[in-house]
C-alpha cells in the first residue's frame, strides 16, 4: 500500500472513531429527555458531562488510531517546545482576549449603541469582577485538558494528515468544515445558538462550520509554528471559558446584559465571526506563505 | 528530554502504582459518598468531603515525590548525570517536568471525578473546579519550594525542610487559634459561608487571582535555581 493510501486509511479510521460516539450519544440523550439537551433544564447536568467527556473523544480517536494502525508516536506534538516559541504561547491567549474585547465593542455598537460607555459596564465590585476574570483565564490555562482532548485529535492528528493529502490551503478549509460538522450534534442539541432561530438547525451548523474554519487556521498556525499542541489547547480553552458572552455577563451593566439577552445567539455570531475572520485570514496567509517558502 | 522523563517514570514506577491505587480509593470514596448521601444533606457532605479528598490526593503526590530523587542520590550517578549530553540542566528539568506531569495527571483525575460527582448529584453547584486549581497551584508552589533542597542537600535534609515547614505552619495556625482573633469563626453559624465571604473580599480576590501566575513563575524560577544547586549537591553526595 502506498503512503497516500495508508494516510487516507488512518484518517478515515480516526474520523469514524471521533464522529460516531457523538452522533450516537447525543440523539439518544435528546430522545431520552424529550427535547434538545442544551435547551432543557432537566438535562443541564447531562449536557455539562457530555461537554467535558465529549471533548476528550478526538484525543481518544487519535490514540486508538495510532495504536490500531501501528503508526507509533512520532510527530505527535506532545513536546512543549517552549524555547524560541514563547511568543506563540503568549499569542495563544492574548489574541483570543483581544478578540473578546473586539467582540464586546462590536456587540455594544450594533445592539446597544444607545448606551454610553459608562452605562455598558457595571460600576460596582470592579476589583472582584476583574479578579474573577483573571482567575478564569488562569483556570483555563491550568485546566486545559478538555481542550487538549479536542486539539490533540484535530490539530495533532487530522490536520497533518489532511495537509499531507491536499496541501495546507485546502486542508485548513476541509479540516475546519470537518471540525464544524463534528459539532453538529451539539448544535442540533441547542449548544452555541440555542434552538430558537430561523432555519434551525441548518443555519447553526453552517455558521459553526464557517467559525471552525477560521479558528482552525489560527489553531493550526499555533500548532505548526511551535510543533506543540499546548498553545492551541490554551487558546481553545480560553475561547470556551473566557469568551465574549462570559465577559459581558461578568462586566456588563444590567441594562447592557438585558439588551444583549434579548438578541438571538445567531445574530451575535457575525460579531464573533468578525474578529475570528480577521485572525483566521492572517493565520491562513501566514500558513500558506510558509508552505510556499518551504517549496 | 522525553528520554529523561521516560527514565524518571520507570524509576518512579512503584510509587506511581501506589499513588494510582490511592487515587482509585479516593475516587470510589467520593463517588460512594455522593451516591449514598441523602438529598437534604448532600451540599454539606460534598462540601466537607470533596475538597479534603482532592487535597489529600495532591498531598500524596507531594509526600511521594522525594522518591523521584532517591535513585540519583549517589555521587557517581550524579557525576554521570552531569556528564551526559543533556547535563545537569537536562537532569533537573527532567525532574521538574516529571513532577509537573504527575501533578497535571492528578488534576485531570480530580477534574473528571468532579464532573461525575456533578452528574450523580444532578447539579453543577457542587463543582470544585476553582478549588482544584488553587490546590494544584499550592502543590506546585510547595514542590517549587522543596525541590532545591532535595537537589542540593539530598532527601534526608529535603524532607526535614519540607515536612518541617508544614510543622511550622501548623504551629503558627495553632498559636493563632489559641491567642488570635477567631471571633469570625465562633460567631458564624455556617463556617463554609463565612470562609466564602472572607475569600470574596477585594484583597483575598487579588491574592487569589495572582496566585496561579505566581506559583507557575516560582516553579520555573525554582527549576532554574536548582541547576547550579544540583551541581554543588553532587559533590556533597555520598559515594
Amino acid at each position: 500500500m502506498n503512503s497516500k493510501k495508508i494516510t487516507i486509511k488512518r484518517l478515515v479510521i480516526y474520523l469514524l472513531i471521533a464522529f460516531i460516539p457523538f452522533w450516537i450519544i447525543i440523539p439518544i440523550l435528546n430522545n431520552h429527555f424529550g427535547e434538545p439537551i442544551y435547551a432543557s433544564e432537566k438535562a443541564a447536568i447531562a449536557a455539562y458531562a457530555v461537554g467535558v467527556f465529549g471533548m476528550l473523544i478526538p484525543s481518544i480517536a487519535h490514540l486508538v488510531t495510532r495504536l490500531v494502525t501501528k503508526e507509533g508516536f512520532k510527530n505527535s506534538y506532545l513536546g512543549l517546545n517552549f524555547k524560541g516559541n514563547a511568543k506563540y504561547y503568549i499569542a495563544s491567549v492574548a489574541v483570543k482576549l483581544a478578540e473578546v474585547l473586539l467582540f464586546v465593542i462590536l456587540v455594544w455598537q450594533i445592539f446597544a449603541g444607545d448606551l454610553s460607555f459608562s452605562e455598558v459596564f457595571a460600576s460596582d465590585e470592579k476589583v472582584a469582577r476583574i479578579c474573577s476574570y483573571i482567575l478564569t483565564i488562569f483556570a483555563s490555562i491550568i485546566v486545559f485538558f478538555p481542550a487538549f482532548g479536542e486539539e490533540w485529535g484535530w490539530r495533532g492528528y487530522m490536520m497533518p494528515k489532511l495537509t499531507e493529502l491536499m496541501g495546507k490551503p485546502a486542508a485548513i478549509i476541509v479540516g475546519g468544515i470537518l471540525w464544524g460538522l463534528w459539532h453538529a450534534p451539539l448544535t442540533i442539541a441547542g449548544h452555541n445558538f440555542g434552538v430558537d432561530y430561523d432555519f434551525f438547525p441548518w443555519l447553526g451548523i453552517v455558521l459553526m462550520c464557517v467559525f471552525c474554519t477560521f479558528m482552525n487556521a489560527f489553531l493550526t498556525l499555533l500548532t505548526e509554528k511551535t510543533k506543540s499542541i499546548y498553545p492551541a489547547s490554551f487558546c481553545h480553552m480560553v475561547n470556551n471559558n473566557c469568551g465574549g458572552m462570559i465577559f459581558i455577563s461578568l462586566f456588563g451593566s444590567e441594562a447592557f446584559i438585558e439588551k444583549i439577552s434579548a438578541v438571538n445567539a445567531v445574530m451575535l455570531m457575525p460579531c464573533m465571526m468578525g474578529t475570528s475572520v480577521i485572525v483566521g485570514i492572517i493565520s491562513f496567509i501566514l500558513l500558506v506563505k510558509k508552505e510556499k517558502t518551504q517549496e | 528530554m522525553s528520554g529523561i522523563i521516560y527514565k524518571n517514570f520507570l524509576a518512579y514506577k512503584l510509587d506511581l502504582i501506589v499513588l494510582g491505587a490511592m487515587d482509585l480509593i479516593s475516587i470510589i470514596t467520593i463517588l460512594l459518598a455522593t451516591a449514598a448521601a441523602p438529598a437534604h444533606s448532600l451540599e454539606e457532605i460534598l462540601a466537607g468531603i470533596c475538597p479534603g479528598i482532592y487535597f489529600s490526593m495532591f498531598l500524596m503526590v507531594s509526600i511521594f515525590d522525594h522518591q523521584l530523587f532517591a535513585a540519583d542520590e549517589k555521587r557517581t550517578i550524579g557525576s554521570f548525570n552531569i556528564s551526559c549530553p543533556s547535563g545537569a540542566k537536562g537532569h533537573v528539568e527532567g525532574k521538574y517536568y516529571t513532577l509537573l506531569i504527575i501533578n497535571i495527571a492528578t488534576l485531570v483525575i480530580c477534574f473528571l471525578t468532579d464532573t461525575v460527582v456533578c452528574l450523580i448529584a444532578d447539579s453543577t453547584m457542587y463543582s470544585m473546579g476553582s478549588v482544584l486549581m488553587i490546590i494544584f497551584c499550592g502543590n506546585i508552589l510547595y514542590t517549587a519550594f522543596a525541590n532545591p533542597f532535595y537537589l542540593r542537600f539530598g532527601i534526608m535534609f529535603g524532607n526535614t525542610v519540607k515536612f518541617g515547614s508544614i510543622g511550622v505552619l501548623f504551629l503558627i495556625g495553632i498559636i493563632y487559634f489559641l491567642f488570635g482573633d477567631i471571633s469570625f469563626i465562633l460567631e458564624s453559624e455556617n463556617l463554609l459561608e463565612t470562609v466564602m465571604t472572607l475569600l470574596s473580599g477585594d484583597i483575598a480576590m487579588i491574592i487569589l487571582s495572582i496566585f496561579p501566575a505566581v506559583s507557575i513563575l516560582l516553579y520555573w524560577v525554582s527549576c532554574k535555581i536548582s541547576v547550579p544547586l544540583y551541581k554543588k549537591g553532587v559533590e556533597a553526595y555520598e559515594q
